[in-house]
């Protein structure tokens, strides 16, 4: 009872979580955005949308004549919306989109597959190898169930979907997600990901609970030297509560992964109420085990299927919600100023393809899609933004003037453009400000000359890429957004889809897809003798995971960067859990004898 | 009348009943290409166009409706309800195909556009055809055209049709190098993990004086560790 007041209490006083209540009149009266295309969640009628300010926040209002307003939170920082808005451009799209319609996209999203109207190439596609899994989350839409079919490709289906990927034009795929399901169950997962480097991927991640490390750490190996680049693991908090998927086997898991020599980039799926007060925690983590964990990507909840709108308004967090909460949580170190929308980075790639007169990435996907910056380490231990030492504003808008004036020059010219352009990068960098042992100059000059991944892996090496990806849902559909995506999915028949597509409307891509190539449930026992649903299932035993060494050490014998006075000096909850520190008898070899334990 | 939602999902449970899926017997959900199978979950199926009126399809934004209720049938394969041209195309699995999944008549079609407002017959049938399933869509989203082209940015489209040949030959070079350079990593890789991979290095059980010689002016490759990023 006293619990369920301190929750009543808690959302009493918190003004986010206060129900939107507003008349129809009202919020007609405040002032509009920008018009955009939408659905009606419930009959997907494509219907206008209004992008509207209300005081601080961004919100989408939309009417269907059958089914009323639906009005939803789209961004909770109006100046921040209003920043990164400012770079919100076109990409290249496809010269080869694998269907051509007689409508040319007009009824976009239902004519997907990737249509001539997309607005950008792949950036990273996603590659479906199971549908089964060894956990059975509650909320997760993408496992095979009791009876259901299984989808399982084949090494040479999949290998059919990897060369369309690299056939695309003008920019061909170049990274790729293996995912599922559980990508591991699949028996021939490591000749997959080889199989992945022979068609040419530079990177290929494997989103994977972890866990199938955790049991066989040679793996790790295994698959780091087929070819994967990085590890895309859940991790939705430090402690049980906020994370009872993997929490228990994410020690073993980084054990594994640094002993191979294998990164992972930690993602976090951010509900409000839920686990948005671990955010710094989070980040405190990763920093703990920077060696290992290149990025934490945040991914502010996407609300599929049907809810309740107060559930919906207590559960909603966008971007900027989670950015703010990141800035309290760690003591204004990661401020909200230190974030970029993706599109930013697309000058630095115009400034590279105009001189080497290479097809580079657009990075041309909606400004309200993803956000990132990055944090540096130093050898004192202070924790410091990529903004503070690095005026990323002006030195985009630098690199920007130097493709204009590159325009229709001949190769010399435009190579003494762009050393001029490098040469002035200087002025845009506070050396002094620099993390202790980081020559961040030398870094970017060799990301400009060398224009390789292996020195974009220097710059990852000493920094922590912090990331913020939300993917829309039925209330908070833009149509403007989608066709500018360039995270996409492979189907089995040939067709690449946006995110927000194949998952928003699973019902006529994903999930229809799927079972038109899925072999019946009966059907694939015949062909694997002995395999169940239930045998593909996880059980863990707790007591033992946590009698693990490495699991007291990962969250017990954390630092606390933020506590330290370098960092400003204000701990935050979570980040030391007392009964996982070892004790002082267990880390002395003498085993307690010795006159240090008196 | 029935609502569109319940009709659906009468129409699926129908579609999906014994006598539609296995009456075909023997069919081969396999493809084979340069002797490798892959599955096709249809061959040959039935392409139906109807002639509509603008009316009932009201406007775009509806006609986008209608095709996405048509998809929701797992007996359509693809659905375009071009309201320009006053015109819905389907492809869909009829029940006189040959093959072992969901299947619809004709009618049931029919039926389905009417209770969605498209007031239709058989008699407004313009075209129906037998449709190739693997010749005309899998083949096509396998190997699609290019339908326009886009220049580098800083450089003309004219300048950039001059140079494409080179380019390409450039990149087929540099993505051979690529893997040649990614399999000398992995031997590297292997021979710093030997316990794990049970792999010999020649040159350190040769303890021959050349071989040692040798042995120091062999570059060590970049030992990359791996790296993330969105894009960039």
């Amino acid at each position: 009872m006293e619990k369920v007041e301190e929750q009543i209490d808690r959302d009493a006083l918190n003004p986010v979580l206060q129900p939107y209540r507003r008349t129809i009149e009202e919020i007609e009266k405040m002032p509009i955005i920008e018009k955009t295309q939408t659905v009606c969640p419930e009959c997907k009628l494509i219907i206008q949308g209004t992008i509207y300010r209300d005081g601080d926040n961004v919100m989408i209002r939309k009417y269907c004549p059958e089914h009323g307003w639906f009005i939803e939170k789209y961004w909770e920082d109006y100046d921040m919306y209003m920043k990164m808005r400012n770079y919100n451009y076109y990409g290249r799209g496809f010269q080869n989109p694998n269907l051509v319609t007689d409508t040319k996209g007009a009824l976009c999203p239902f004519d997907c597959g990737m249509c001539e109207r997309h607005k950008s190439h792949s950036g990273l596609v996603n590659v479906v190898v199971t549908n089964r899994c060894h956990l059975s989350c509650w909320y997760c839409f993408f496992y095979a169930k009791e009876g259901e079919p299984i989808y399982e490709p084949n090494l040479e289906e999949i290998k059919k979907m990897f060369i369309n990927l690299r056939n695309q034009k003008p920019i061909p795929a170049n990274a790729i997600q293996i995912t599922g399901g559980e990508p591991t169950l699949h028996p021939d997962i490591i000749k997959i990901v080889e199989l992945a480097k022979e068609v040419g991927f530079d990177q290929i991640q494997l989103n994977t609970t972890g866990i199938t490390i955790a049991q066989n750490p040679k793996l790790a190996y295994e698959l780091r030297r087929a070819g994967v680049s990085t590890l895309y693991m859940s991790f939705d908090g430090v402690s049980k509560r906020a994370n009872p998927k993997n929490h228990w086997e994410v020690p073993l898991t980084l054990e594994a992964l640094r002993k191979a020599g294998l990164g992972a980039v930690l993602v976090p799926t951010v509900i409000r109420t839920v686990n948005d007060h671990e955010l710094g925690a989070i980040i405190n983590f990763a920093l703990n085990n920077i060696d290992v964990v290149r990025a934490v990507n945040f991914q502010p909840v996407s609300l599929v299927g049907r809810m309740p709108s107060r559930l919906r308004e207590k559960q909603r967090i966008t971007i900027p919600g989670a950015i703010k909460l990141i800035e309290e949580q760690t003591n204004g170190i990661i401020a909200k100023e230190d974030w970029f929308s993706v599109p930013y980075a697309g000058g630095i790639n115009r400034f590279i393809e105009a001189l080497s007169g290479e097809y580079k990435y657009d990075l041309s996907i909606h400004f309200a899609c993803g956000a990132g910056t990055y944090v540096f380490l130093d050898r004192r231990n202070k924790i410091i933004p990529i903004t503070r030492f690095v005026n990323v504003e002006g030195l985009l808008e630098h690199l920007q003037e130097a493709v204009d004036k590159m325009e229709g020059k001949s190769r010399i010219v435009k190579k003494m453009i762009a050393l001029e352009a490098l040469y002035g990068i200087r002025k845009f960098i506070d050396e002094k400000s620099m993390p202790d042992g980081v020559n961040f100059t030398k870094l970017l000059m060799s990301i400009f000359l060398k224009r390789d991944f292996a020195s974009m892996g220097r710059l990852q090496m000493h920094s922590l890429f912090l990331g913020m990806m939300h993917f829309q849902d039925e209330y908070t559909y833009d149509i403007h957004r989608v066709e500018k995506c360039d995270i996409h999915y492979t189907l089995p028949d040939g067709r690449v889809l946006p995110f927000c597509t194949f998952n928003v409307f699973p019902e006529v891509y994903r999930d229809k897809v799927q079972r038109q190539y899925s072999i019946p449930a009966e059907e694939w026992q015949k062909m694997h003798p002995g395999w169940s649903y239930r045998a593909d299932k996880y059980i863990r035993d707790v007591k033992k995971l946590e009698a693990e060494p490495a699991y007291r050490r990962a969250y017990g014998d954390l630092i606390d960067y933020f506590a330290l006075p370098i960092n400003r000096g204000k701990p935050v909850k979570n980040f030391v859990r007392e009964e996982f520190k070892l004790q002082e008898e267990e880390q002395c070899a003498c085993g307690g004898n010795c006159s240090c334990h008196s | 009348m029935e609502k569109s939602d319940e009709l659906i999902e009468r129409l699926n449970k129908i579609s999906y009943s014994d006598d539609r899926l296995n009456h075909n017997e023997g069919f081969n959900p396999y493809i084979e290409e340069n002797g490798v199978k892959f599955i096709i979950p249809y061959k040959i199926i039935t392409e139906v166009k109807f002639k509509v009126k603008k009316e009932d399809l009201i406007d775009i934004p509806h006609s986008a409706r209608l095709q996405y209720r048509l998809m929701l049938l797992d007996a359509v394969i693809r659905a375009t309800v071009d309201f320009t041209r006053e015109r819905i195309t389907i492809v869909y699995n009829d029940v006189n195909n040959f093959n072992n999944k969901p299947k619809l008549s004709i009618d049931e079609i029919v039926e389905f556009l009417n209770v969605n407002g498209v007031h239709v017959s058989r008699d407004d049938i313009i075209e129906r055809r037998d449709y190739d399933y693997y010749k005309e869509f899998y083949s096509y989203t396998y190997n699609p055209k290019v339908i326009r082209k886009a220049a580098p940015y800083g450089i003309s489209q004219e300048e950039w049709d001059r140079i494409a040949p080179e380019y390409e030959r450039m990149i087929k070079e540099a993505e051979r190098k690529k893997i040649d350079s990614f399999k000398a990593w992995q031997r590297q890789y292997e021979l710093e993990h030997r316990d794990v991979f049970g792999v010999t290095d020649n040159l350190s059980e040769d303890k021959g004086v050349l071989q040692r010689f040798k042995r120091l002016f062999i570059k060590k490759e970049d030992s990359n560790k791996g790296y993330w990023f969105h894009g960039l």
